[in-house]
């Protein structure tokens, strides 16, 4: 049975790109992906590493500054009602390249993402 | 009031049972970051900080706390926020664990006021019986 194994954001780098990481911690990560890509381990990360993390250092007081709550009511016949209530980031630029590309990593080798606090 | 990842993102974990596992699972995520924000780690850094940043500004009229790490001045404050916004992560990182029911945890001691510092890893192995790995380990454990 595989091990299920969760990963935080300063670690998942060094099991997604083995070969950047220092010698030591690169065969280690390097050991750990092959285990991930055959399925002796199921790799996890929060969701929050790309809704939040994902958000440049530099930016994030700006984007979180604009942070609103949003509502939409929608109707699909006389007696029915939907409302959606949520919040959006505001001015929120895509993925920083680089970021986006270990999000993608991960999911390239099987990891997926988990479902985080309503906060 | 969450805010999830979008697919062309990443794919989102589903309980191979389906949705009322994963309701369970998140009950126990919910769960956990309640227990996170008692001991005033995790979100609760950044509501903190939100909530005393809109108080020093003087705002009277409700607003979220995301709104008040906005009002952040300088250098130093922008980079308290940054580092908030780092904890939430972990601390959302922890609960999200705890809830899915994961093996292992593999994840950096920070020290500090943090849900990963050393006083919080011990509780976190005392009361919800977590196991923390190093990447060696995990590695030696794989190669076993």
């Amino acid at each position: 049975m595989a091990l299920t194994v969760t990963f935080d954001t300063n670690t998942l780098a060094s099991v997604i790109s083995p070969q950047a990481a220092q010698r030591d911690t690169g065969m280690s990560g390097a050991a750990v992906r092959t285990a991930i890509q055959d399925g002796r381990i199921l790799g996890f990360f929060c969701e929050t590493l790309v809704t939040l993390e994902g958000i440049e250092t530099k930016d994030r007081v700006d984007i979180l500054g604009n942070t609103r709550v949003i509502s939409e009511a929608t109707s699909t016949d006389r007696n029915a009602i939907t409302l959606t209530v949520g919040i959006r980031h505001h001015h929120r630029n895509p993925l920083e390249p680089r970021f986006q590309e270990r999000v993608q990593g991960a999911s390239a080798i099987g990891m997926r993402a988990l479902m985080a606090p309503p906060e | 009031m969450g805010l999830h990842v979008r697919r062309e993102d990443c794919l989102l974990f589903e309980p191979p049972s389906g949705k009322l596992e994963l309701l369970r699972c998140m009950d126990r995520v919910n769960e956990m970051a309640t227990k996170i924000a008692e001991r005033e780690v995790g979100h609760s850094v950044a509501v903190r900080l939100g909530l005393q940043f809109s108080e020093r500004a003087g705002i009277t009229a409700p607003e979220l706390y995301l709104q008040g790490l906005g009002r952040a001045q300088g250098k130093s404050e922008s980079k308290l926020v940054a580092a908030a916004i780092g904890e939430w992560a972990d601390g959302d990182s922890i609960a999200a664990h705890f809830g899915f029911g994961i093996d292992l945890f593999r994840g950096e001691d920070y020290g500090g006021n943090s849900v990963l510092s050393r006083d919080s890893r011990n509780w976190l192995i005392e009361n919800f019986n977590f196991r923390f790995v190093t990447l060696k380990e995990l590695a030696e454990m794989v190669a076993s």
